[in-house]
């Protein structure tokens, strides 16, 4: 079950930052420079709409890889 | 120089760059992990104090802190400069946003509020370091077009490759309508005008 929902946020993540599968092997924020600001924004809002979540605005910036997005999610969907 | 521009959004706020602001300018910007692309600049709040006198007496150079509006923490720094006024034009940068900051959205779209409406300017431009990609990304995100030609920049003294951005007041409404539905739901508001 985590293992295909941090697959599946990662085609989520694929989707809004263009990238074709494949171009990355490690899905790490700090590797991709398609995963600008702008489009981190567009993925929370993404996953939040998704999951049915929202996530603490302290939390944004921590969100760089997605097992630990499907991570917080859990974390939100547990609460 | 000294100017008296704000410019308040959701979350942050600009304010001018103030004297007492040294330590926090030299501290962000020897942040090489923040900082990295850009020069280094003064390493003490003395020699940061140095370099914004001659700041405060040159014309055509709005510097500005990216400040919180409540508790008015400093999330980063930005600045507007090499203002033609002929061709009513400037430069945009000295973009830095500390570590944990998720301004960047926000503080993107008070700086092109800034250039558009409060300085009425009718293009800006941005240059970065190729190798900066995920700012060279933001900015192709946010609808700037890029300069056919690249552009040499120098940084602590090396020339590097960089790619020159620019919005037009045509591009600008679109850009900018962009930013603010992120930067109003990020501070989950309603992204209705601002007085």
């Amino acid at each position: 079950m985590s293992g295909s929902s941090i697959a599946e946020v990662s085609a989520l993540l694929l989707r809004i930052l263009e990238v074709a599968p494949g171009k990355y092997s490690i899905l790490e924020r700090s590797r991709i420079e398609e995963w600008d600001s702008l489009k981190h924004m567009e993925l929370i809002f993404s996953v939040e709409e998704r999951y049915g979540v929202q996530f603490d605005e302290t939390e944004f910036m921590s969100l760089t890889s997605p097992a630990a997005i499907w991570s917080a999610v859990q974390k939100h969907l547990a609460t | 120089m000294q100017h008296d521009l704000k410019l308040t959004g959701y979350r942050f706020a600009l304010r001018p760059v103030r004297m007492d602001d040294s330590l926090f300018i030299a501290t962000l910007r020897n942040d090489r992990l923040r900082a990295g692309f850009l020069n280094r600049g003064a390493e003490s709040a003395a020699a940061q104090q140095e370099w914004l006198q001659g700041y405060f007496e040159r014309a055509g150079d709005y510097y500005f802190v990216i400040e919180q509006r409540v508790g008015h923490g400093m999330d980063g720094l930005l600045a507007i400069y090499n203002l033609n006024a002929d061709r009513r034009e400037a430069e945009w940068g000295r973009w830095v946003v500390r570590d944990g900051s998720f301004a960047a959205v926000e503080s993107a779209w008070l700086l092109y509020r800034m250039a558009f409406e409060t300085l009425r300017l009718e293009s800006v431009y941005c240059r970065t370091i190729e190798a900066n990609g995920q700012v060279v990304s933001f900015h192709d995100h946010c609808g700037l077009l890029r300069s056919p030609a690249a552009v040499d920049l120098v940084v602590d003294g090396e020339t590097r490759s960089g790619i020159e951005h620019r919005l037009t007041r045509r591009q600008y409404p679109e850009t900018a309508r962009r930013l603010q539905m992120l930067a109003a739901r990020a501070a989950r508001q309603s992204p209705e005008p601002l007085p």
